[in-house]
């Protein structure tokens, strides 16, 4: 009986040849659908990747600490001097890549003949441009220098809006720690086009030194940004900030908790994207189905011919199973290397979505996409494949097996 | 010449699909007059077939010519032989004539459909040729539903409906049992005392053989006997 | 070709099954594309109507450049002559005159960068949802030193109904003003980005605050239908003739909806083609398997005198129906889907903060099954059904008798 198994093995393969045409079209079908699915999905895994980090490098960082209550609340009265141990931690700790100290406050700016508000934000410069990716982002002119208490840095829009350029100078005014009406003069240092309208419309930096003293606020500040190394331990970094912060005191949040539309924009992205790939899968196993209900159909006879000569049924429902899982796994294997090439043809060779650049923008995204390559989502759209085809065989094969030898026999 | 109505001239096929080389047919030279009730008679693999095929234009020779009513089919196109097929020529097959998913009275009249027969002229026609059939109850019959003589005698009612000048009939009773294989072709031979058309056919039949009024036999793709009875 | 026809429809119900198969799956096809396509444009929709309703409106008529900065010196000096001038034209629906400074508003606890508008009470409610968004209090009546402001930037401020805040901005002086107003009313609109951003005044109390005697930043007006936004526009740029005053379309104004919405719909596009070539796979298998049974009787055809061409004619004909019972089955479904979800809508609740990017449209999108969805999806169907058959259709009109009969 050692040769049963590969005896209905041999008998399926040979089957599925019988009628080459209609299984290249069947495995084409299968093809399609892996590879479109293995493409779109790189891609869109890739793009959101992309959209994080970008966002991230620009100004939010990986994490932020904050005085308990003050994302809600964003005034200057919820504030904190860091204290030694967090200093002492995020000095050492390797998965640190760089923090930063700002202190935030909404201001309104002028540059005499134009005014705004502002989010006007101080900032370490030096410790800034160890990750932040602001400096590529400038427009003209320069970023803040170190120690540079009259310089201020803005957004390329609010420039415009204000109608200065370069060294002009920029009155800034807003209520002070103790509730006095404040107000400086800085020096425009130079400009900034982030992508994100609002950020670029409503942001100012100054020096940290310079905030700290507009506001009477000493060394006080809004926000400790850190940036990971590696974004994988976020988790495990929060824990143990998490482990000798006050948590009557302070806040630690991640990203995900500060951009909850940028989480919801990809999510609302990957459900659409399941939609689609579900309704394609829907749309080839039905074809599928029906051309495996066909190639049953029209060997009726030969499987009454089989179950006279004592073929249990449970073995004709095998030999249709194995048989579709044939044409699935050829059009897997095709699939993945066409997925592999075309995903990894766009790891070199960008997308170019200029067309669409303001809304890709408005999104942290860049108008050049490069795809990469998940091996997850090789793995998960081969598994959802195969199973899906073998179930779409399941009728047919259970089709077959309930027939009578006698009218197998008889039908035509 | 207007006695001639089927001359094939030294037909050879030979058939190269497979491996090995098969001479169906070496130079046949055939004549068949106008109103004769034939049979081609040989064992299994003769050619039978093969010369029936090259007859009705559905298979060209290797060499030689088949001249049809005058005409040389060897000059004509593909759509050209359909046409000359349509007006000229019935055919009878073993089994499966017709076509699944029309009436008796609608395989009848397709025939004539194609020739653009009107509409009213079409239906009297088929329904007077189906009643000489024998078959006035089985007009609106499908194929499933009738027997193997019943989809028999529609298709020579088929076949002789267009007013062809020949029939050409490939083991028409071969899938029938003898009484009915018989009433089949006494129907036949008296269609063709009464229009005058060509009957040709391919048999093992010997019932079929003693029916005929010419016989040829076939052996090996060549004619070793011709008898006019 | 009406034989053809004929044969072709009647090949298509021999086998049921079959059959029944393929069209269900045409009919998902087609049913799960145009509601996809519908869905992303019942967002695009939102975005724009959305936008236009708060505040944005059809057309705006402002100096140039005011929408690049904002600036109170950019303004409009005479805004009665303009509006006589442009009053009684056709297509106008109405309009509203209105102020906008950029400024800071603060309260003792805290001060957060706004945009100020002052506007007429009466008539902006006309062309902008605000007055409806109210939750607190009372929307502006006209009386001097009432500010409509929205929940999110009163709890940013910590204030409440009645509390006294101050907003502050550069006058046209260039000298920077302020003034305190009593909170009237305090409102939720569809986003909370645009509830901490933007408040509202009195126009006359904005005029006086910013030193502005008559002069408004913009007009804004609403034309009686949003497709005749173009023609209104080009209108009034002929009739009003003032120096530097231009009229321009919400296009103009917010071009990166019009940008997004671009975007869906080329993605739109894409969809289509994907569906079609999925369809395509079934559909050209089955025409293909229902032919090529049938080959010793399509031999029997062309042996009693049938042309080639209409075997290829029959089975191009089942490709056509197949096509046209999936449209007719799947449009009476997707209609009847569509005439239910135009009244429950489809809730988007989870999804509610990403759709403040979109132009902070409400959680409930309402499919909107557009002229060119039903083009371009009905055809694509039709195409992939055609098509689909072509290739059985070729292989089959290239067959001999002879072949056929001894291929079974
Ligand atoms: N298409 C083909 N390809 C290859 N060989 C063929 C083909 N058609 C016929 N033959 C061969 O040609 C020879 C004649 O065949 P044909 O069908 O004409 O015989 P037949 O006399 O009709 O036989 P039967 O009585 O069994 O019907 C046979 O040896 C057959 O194998
Ligand atoms: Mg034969």
């Amino acid at each position: 009986m050692s040769g049963g198994k590969n005896l209905i093995v041999t008998l399926a393969w040979r089957n599925i040849w019988r009628n080459k045409r209609r299984t290249i079209i069947t495995v084409s079908a299968v093809v399609f659908a892996v590879t479109l699915s293995i493409f779109t999905w790189c891609f869109a895994v890739g793009e959101h990747e992309m959209m994080i980090s970008n966002t991230l490098k620009i100004h939010t960082g990986n994490l932020q600490i904050h005085d308990l209550g003050y994302w809600e609340d964003k005034t200057i009265y919820k504030s904190f001097i860091p204290p030694e141990e967090l200093t002492v931690f995020l000095e050492k700790d390797k998965r640190i890549g760089a923090y930063v100290k700002r202190l935030n406050v909404d201001a309104l700016i002028s540059s005499g003949s134009d005014t705004g508000g502002v989010l006007l934000i101080g900032v370490e410069p030096e410790r800034e441009l160890e990750f932040s990716s602001i400096k590529k982002k400038k427009v003209s002119g320069e970023y803040l220098k170190p120690g540079d208490s009259k310089g201020i840095f803005l957004g390329e829009t609010l420039a415009k809006n204000l109608n200065v350029k370069v060294s002009d100078s920029i009155i800034v005014i807003c209520q002070d720690y103790y509730g006095a009406i404040s107000a400086a003069k800085y020096i425009l240092t130079g400009t900034f086009k982030s992508g994100s309208p609002d950020m670029d419309r409503s942001m100012a930096f100054i020096t940290l030194d310079a905030a700290q003293y507009l506001l009477s606020m000493d060394d006080k500040v809004s926000e400790v940004a850190i940036f990971l190394s590696e974004s994988r331990s976020l988790k495990k970094v929060t824990r143990d900030i998490n482990g000798f912060l006050d948590p009557e005191k302070f806040e630690v949040m991640t990203w995900d908790e500060m951009l909850p539309g940028l989480v919801q924009a990809i999510e609302m992205d990957n459900a659409f994207g399941v939609i689609f790939f579900g309704l394609i899968i829907l749309v080839v196993i039905f074809g599928i189905l029906n051309t495996i209900l066909m190639a049953v159909m029209e060997r009726y006879r030969e499987f009454g011919v089989m179950m006279a000569l004592g073929t249990k049924p449970r073995d004709i429902v095998k030999l249709v199973l194995i048989e579709s899982a044939f044409i699935a796994i050829l059009g897997i294997i095709i699939g993945n290397i066409l997925g592999f090439g075309i995903t990894y043809y766009f790891t070199i060779v960008p997308i170019d979505l200029a067309e669409y650049a303001e809304t890709l923008a408005t999104f942290g995204m860049d108008t050049e996409i490069y795809t990469k390559i998940y091996v997850w989502v090789f793995v998960i759209t081969d598994i959802v494949i195969l199973f899906s085809t073998l179930l779409s065989a399941l009728y047919p094969a259970i089709k077959a097996s309930r027939l009578k030898p006698v009218r197998a026999l008889r039908y035509v | 010449m207007t006695d001639k109505i089927i001359e094939t001239k030294k037909l050879t096929k030979v058939y190269e699909e497979s491996k090995v080389k098969v001479n169906a047919l070496r130079g046949i030279d055939l004549t068949v007059k106008k109103g004769e009730f034939m049979a081609i008679a040989g064992p299994s693999g003769s050619g039978k077939t093969t010369l029936l095929n090259i007859i009705g234009g559905l298979d060209s020779p290797t060499e030689g010519k088949v001249i049809l009513g005058g005409k040389d089919l060897s000059v004509l196109s593909k759509s050209e032989l359909s046409e000359m097929r349509l007006n000229n020529l019935g055919f009878i097959f073993q089994a499966y004539n017709l076509i699944p998913v029309l009436s008796a009275l609608e395989n009848v009249e397709y025939v004539m459909l194609l020739q653009g027969i009107k509409q009213e002229e079409r239906q009297k026609r088929a329904e007077e040729i189906l009643k000489e059939v024998g078959l006035g109850d089985y007009i609106n019959a499908r194929p499933n539903e009738m027997s193997g003589g019943q989809q028999q005698r529609v298709a020579v009612a088929r076949a002789i409906v267009s007013n062809p000048n020949v029939v050409l009939a490939d083991e028409p009773t071969a899938n029938l049992d003898s009484t009915t294989g018989e009433s089949l072709l006494v129907m036949m031979s008296e269609m063709n005392k009464k229009r005058d058309v060509t009957f040709l056919f391919s048999t093992h039949d010997k019932m079929v053989m003693d029916h005929s009024e010419r016989l040829v036999i076939l052996k090996d793709g060549e004619i070793t006997e011709d008898k006019q009875k | 070709m009406k034989l053809a026809m004929k044969l072709a429809w009647r090949n298509i119900w021999r086998n049921k099954r079959r059959s029944g198969v393929i069209l269900t799956a045409i009919v998902v096809g087609l049913l799960g594309m145009v509601f996809m396509i519908a869905i992303m444009d019942g967002m695009s929709s939102d975005m724009v109507k959305v936008s236009i309703e708060n505040g944005v409106s059809h057309v705006q008529i402002h100096r140039e450049g005011f929408l690049e900065n904002m600036s109170v010196a950019l303004n409009i000096r005479n805004p009665g002559y303009v509006i006589s001038k442009i009053e009684d034209m056709p297509g106008l629906k109405t309009y509203a005159e209105r102020v906008k400074v950029r400024g800071l508003i603060s309260s003792p606890e805290n001060s957060s960068g706004v945009l100020i508008w002052g506007i007429n009470y009466e008539r902006e409610p006309k062309l902008n949802s605000i007055a409806s968004y109210k939750v607190e209090g009372e929307f502006l009546s006209g009386k001097k030193g009432e500010i409509f402001i929205g929940k999110a930037l009163a709890k940013k401020l910590k204030v409440e109904l009645d509390d006294k805040i101050v907003v502050r901005g550069q006058g046209l002086a260039t000298e920077i003003v302020s003034a305190a107003f009593r909170i009237k009313g305090i409102y939720v609109s569809t986003s909370p980005e645009y509830d901490k951003y933007n408040i509202f005044i009195n126009l006359k109390d904005s005029q006086n605050l910013f030193a502005m005697n008559d002069r408004v930043s913009e007009i804004a007006l609403m034309a009686d239908d949003l497709d005749d936004v173009d023609s209104l526009a080009m209108s009034i740029n002929n009739e009003i003739g003032v120096q530097g005053l231009k009229a321009e379309t919400w296009k103009e104004i917010i071009p990166l909806i019009v940008q997004m919405v671009e975007m869906f719909t080329a993605f739109n596009y894409i969809v289509f083609v994907i569906v079609v070539i999925a369809m395509a796979f079934g559909i050209v298998n089955t025409i293909l398997m229902s032919v090529l049974e049938r080959t010793r009787e399509i031999g029997i055809l062309m042996a009693i005198g049938t042309k080639p061409i209409m075997v290829f004619g029959m089975v191009m004909w089942e490709g056509f129906f197949l096509g046209l019972l999936g449209l007719v089955f799947g449009w009476i479904i997707t209609i009847f889907f569509y005439a239910i979800l135009l009244k429950t809508g489809i809730d988007f609740s989870i999804w509610a903060d990403s759709l403040k990017y979109m132009g902070g449209i409400g959680t409930t999108i309402y499919p909107v099954i557009k002229g060119y969805n039903v083009f371009w999806s009905s055809f694509s169907v039709f195409i992939a059904a055609v098509l689909s058959a072509l290739y059985p259709a070729i292989k089959i009109m290239r067959l001999t008798p002879v072949k056929a009969f001894r291929s079974v």
